[in-house]
């Protein structure tokens, strides 16, 4: 399924003989936005490290030919260090056939990463250097001066901004001319004795690949890496000595001061400061010292993340009403009444309009508010913040035995848990990797927002941002809580150091900022949509078909197969406050452990057929117009409305009866409006909590085991179940404490044993099976 | 002077210094004085030293006193743990992959610019 996940696939496949051109560079340097530049691709890029962890290939149409190009995780060294994704950089840099190699380097922070071009230029592969992001360089008074460096390096450079396309045409064209003619230039050069050693021990390893030989020799004498045999560490101890008694300093570091002292010759040669650098970075160190604040850093990203949902849900209010009589006006009424004219029979009009329409229409309510949230996710991506609330949280996250940057794919699982299990790879530590695959799950994907979105326009509508908010802070705490309590438990250990490079502070391009948006919102729009109407559509015919006496049969929807298996379940959910009734509730649960967004697209089948009867009559009786017109006219009383919301932003409205949260939704659409029915603001709120935390779709449960292995997979969504099931029960017992208060103190303690239950367990399990526990949490790459 | 050997030596003399201390008086890019940092780190010739280290602080906490509070999200302190000044010492190759080439913990560093 799944329609959330935004993992797109490789771009168009490799020419056949297209020559091969891989982008490396460091973390963030802008290899994604070159290589979208290039392709015409439209692959996610952010303006934080790791955003690629995975190689992705697309095809170049330079001015003569095509070239197919590889964008690659970025790295910081082919010598080894960083995650699995840095690994896979790596490896086609020093072994794949490339014709090619475009090193993207930060021209504002130019020495440091010209570390990663020195080793590049090692492999002896053509290069062509792209200094990108000129432009912030010369915000920060540095002047690049690429024909200095590229007379000093021996290859082509290029000054580039690429992501506002700056410098393409010149690109390709030095593209062209260095496959035609390629540039190897000058390597460092390391002191004879370190070159000598480097030659002998190159001799030994059993690596054909002559980089790939070099760079081992280089790891060896780095101490990066144990020699594998005797005549190696014996070769090894030789040459080593040879190398301190000759320039009196350890060979590993003189290999890596060659680089540094030639990185810093290279910046001087290559860049000019001017004066107006010291204003930049007092600007920068003034909006750090808030946001990286030890004690401030943590409440700011929770209050920047509020305002996301308060303004994403008010704003969107505004035009929600619109979107939703709008569509129903069209895809609902306007279509049935085509089909009915069409001479189609009244069943498959109902199917059609009320099942598939039914679900364009909820749909499409939520487009305001999801779009808001999407833009100014993009928007805080691109500025730079997101990677500071990361290293904000560090301090946080490893208190809870974690690094810092596991905070990076817990952002990227706003968007879809998916890419987020894979983005984990940019973490070094293997368990540190697995507690933070562990933890996604329970991150709100753009899935989930429909539903939050659906429940709040009925139960919460004054403050709905609110309560969406809170639903992701759970998120992000029982992520955490989890990561706590097995870090703790089933995999001990220590988080290593925190892996990650701050970005600069950027004013987002509008262009970047709704490209971003925009991928998500398709995404969401056309496959969690077209998800939603599909299901709609069946689950529309499903509750038709019941067993009657005997034999199959078409019947009412509460008689039908569909209800009877759910009413059968409804009794495991009634501590979170299901009633015999609400199997409608129990039916989109089960449904949507398949895909979070067939919950709406079940509750969507189910009411639609319940109110059939009276759909047949708007068929018939459109009035497309009034309704259209009905529906414009609610977009000012909704910005009136959000306006108040401003005033009282933290207003929160009493949990009352069923009957007064269908008054106060005034939700037009038939789904909104049975919803208002079924529940009460508080077991809306439960269930809302379970559909949170409850078992991992079934796309996320094919990274998890890719991830980490069924063992593992399987724990996910076993604790995930009893984890949501125990949260929902707590709040709603504690919710309705004073209505039957025995009881519920009851099932709260009877939840709090459970989950120390679960503790002593993991502990045991941590404690007698250590190496059972290292095997599992090392069983993936 | 190779960028590396001025972190080391400089580090070496004073026994005790910030990333950005270091940056500002050898007038290297901050960046590259971590990337230093983290070499002579993975190297055993320097380690973090939390603020405890520092006469004072009397609580032996991070974050717990006025210091911490206003320098930042974590004071990144680094002492010198090689052998002084003249001493030659061969390292032994250690075993494994090595760590993360050029960045290291905010514990231990600052934000690099």
């Amino acid at each position: 399924m799944s329609g959330c996940h935004d993992v797109a696939p490789s771009g168009s496949g490799p020419s056949e003989a297209a020559p091969v051109v891989a982008l490396a560079g460091n973390p963030n340097a802008g290899k994604t936005t070159l290589f979208n530049l290039l392709t015409g691709a439209n692959q996610r890029i952010g303006n934080w490290p790791g955003v690629t962890v995975e190689r992705r290939l697309g095809t170049a149409r330079l001015q003569r030919t095509r070239a197919t190009v590889v964008d690659l995780p970025g790295v910081y060294s082919l010598l080894g260090g960083g995650g699995p994704d840095q690994e896979v950089a790596r490896d086609v840099l020093l072994d794949g056939k490339i014709d090619l190699v475009i090193d993207i380097v930060d021209a504002s922070n130019l020495e440091r990463h010209l570390a990663l071009t020195s080793e590049l230029l090692e492999t002896g592969r053509p290069l062509l250097l792209v200094l990108n992001m000129v432009d912030e360089a010369r915000a920060n008074g540095i002047e690049p001066c690429a024909h200095a460096l590229s007379a000093a390096m021996g290859v082509p450079v290029v000054p580039m901004v690429a992501r506002r396309g700056t410098g393409r045409p010149e690109l390709l064209a030095a593209i062209e001319r260095a496959l035609a003619a390629p540039s190897r230039g000058e390597a460092p050069a390391y002191p004879a004795a370190v070159e000598r050693a480097l030659a002998a021990l190159s001799e030994l390893t059993e690596v054909a690949a002559p980089a790939r030989s070099r760079f081992q020799a280089l790891r060896l004498l780095g101490g990066d890496e144990a020699p594998a045999t005797r005549p190696v560490a014996h070769a090894l101890e030789h040459w080593s000595s040879a190398a301190l008694e000759e320039t009196g300093e350890d060979a590993a570091d003189l290999t890596a001061a060659t680089r540094f002292a030639w990185a810093h010759r290279l910046a001087t040669l290559g860049q000019r400061h001017g004066a107006r650098r010291g204003a930049r970075q007092r600007v920068t160190d003034a909006i750090d010292a808030v946001v990286l604040n030890a004690w401030l850093g943590v409440p700011v990203f929770l209050a920047v993340l509020y305002l996301v949902f308060v303004l994403s849900f008010s704003g969107g209010n505004i035009l929600l009403d619109l979107f939703d009589g709008a569509s129903a006006a069209l895809f609902v009424n306007g279509s049935g009444n085509l089909l009915l004219r069409a001479g189609l029979p009244g069943w498959l009009v109902s199917v059609v309009a009320g099942g598939a329409g039914g679900g364009i229409n909820l749909v499409a309510t939520f487009i305001a508010p999801i779009a808001i949230t999407f833009l100014l996710l993009a928007f805080l991506e691109d500025s730079g913040y997101m990677a500071r609330a990361a290293y904000a949280m560090d301090r946080l996250m490893r208190r809870l035995g974690l690094p810092g940057n596991a905070l990076v794919p817990m952002v990227i699982g706003f968007g879809c848990n998916v890419p987020a299990i894979l983005g984990a790879r940019v973490i070094e530590g293997r368990r540190d990797r697995l507690l933070t695959v562990l933890m996604q799950p329970f991150m709100s994907c753009s899935a989930r927002l429909t539903i939050y979105m659906a429940f709040a326009a009925v139960f919460f509508r004054g403050h709905g941002g609110q309560v969406v908010f809170l639903l992701y802070v759970l998120g992000i705490a029982v992520a955490l809580g989890t990561a706590w309590v097995l870090g703790r438990t089933a995999v001990p250990g220590t988080p290593a150091a925190f892996v990650m490079e701050l970005p600069p502070y950027r004013l987002p391009g509008f262009r970047s900022v709704w490209l971003q948006s925009w991928q998500r919102l398709k995404v969401f729009v056309l496959r969690v949509g077209r998800v939603i109407a599909l299901i709609g559509l069946v689950l529309f015919v499903l509750p038709g078909i019941g067993w009657v006496d005997g034999r199959l049969t078409s019947t009412d929807v509460d008689h039908s197969l569909l209800a009877q298996g759910s009413r059968a379940l409804v009794p495991l959910f009634a501590p979170m406050g299901m009633r015999p009734g609400d199997w409608p509730a129990v039916s989109g649960l089960v449904a949507g452990a398949a895909a979070k967004e067939v919950v709406i697209g079940t509750f969507n089948g189910i009411y639609r057929r319940r109110a059939d009867g009276t759909a047949m009559d708007a068929y018939r009786h459109p009035e497309v117009a009034r309704r259209l017109r009905a529906a414009a006219a609610t977009v000012p009383a909704n910005a009136a409305g959000f306006l108040n919301g401003l005033r009282d932003p933290l207003g929160l409205t009493a949990i009352g009866s069923a009957g007064a949260a269908e008054r106060a939704s005034g939700a037009d659409s038939a789904t909104l409006r049975a919803l208002a029915a079924d529940f009460t603001p508080l077991s809306a709120f439960s269930y809302l909590v379970f559909v949170l935390l409850y078992v991992p779709c079934a796309s996320t449960v094919g990274a998890l085991r890719r991830e980490v292995g069924w063992g593992w997979t399987a724990f996910s969504a076993a604790y995930g179940l009893a984890v949501a099931w125990g949260a929902a029960t707590v709040i709603y017992q504690a919710g309705s404490v004073t209505l039957h208060p025995l009881s519920s103190l009851l099932w709260i303690a009877a939840v709090a044993s459970a989950a120390a239950v679960l503790v002593t367990g993991l502990r045991r399990y941590g404690r007698r099976r250590p190496r059972r526990a290292r095997r599992a949490a090392g069983a993936y790459t | 002077m190779s960028p590396l050997f001025a972190v080391r030596d400089r580090l070496r003399e004073r026994g005790l210094a910030t990333p950005r201390q270091l940056a500002a008086e050898l007038e290297l890019p901050l960046a590259v004085v971590e990337a230093a940092v983290a070499h002579l780190e993975r190297r055993g010739k320097v380690r973090a030293a939390p603020p405890a280290a520092e006469p004072g602080c009397g609580t032996g906490r991070c974050g717990s006193c006025r210091l911490c509070f206003t320098a930042g999200p974590d004071v990144p302190w680094v002492r010198w743990s090689g052998p002084p000044a003249g001493a030659r010492r061969q390292e032994p190759a250690r075993e494994g992959v090595g760590r993360a080439h050029g960045v290291t913990s905010p514990a231990l560093l600052d934000p690099p610019r």
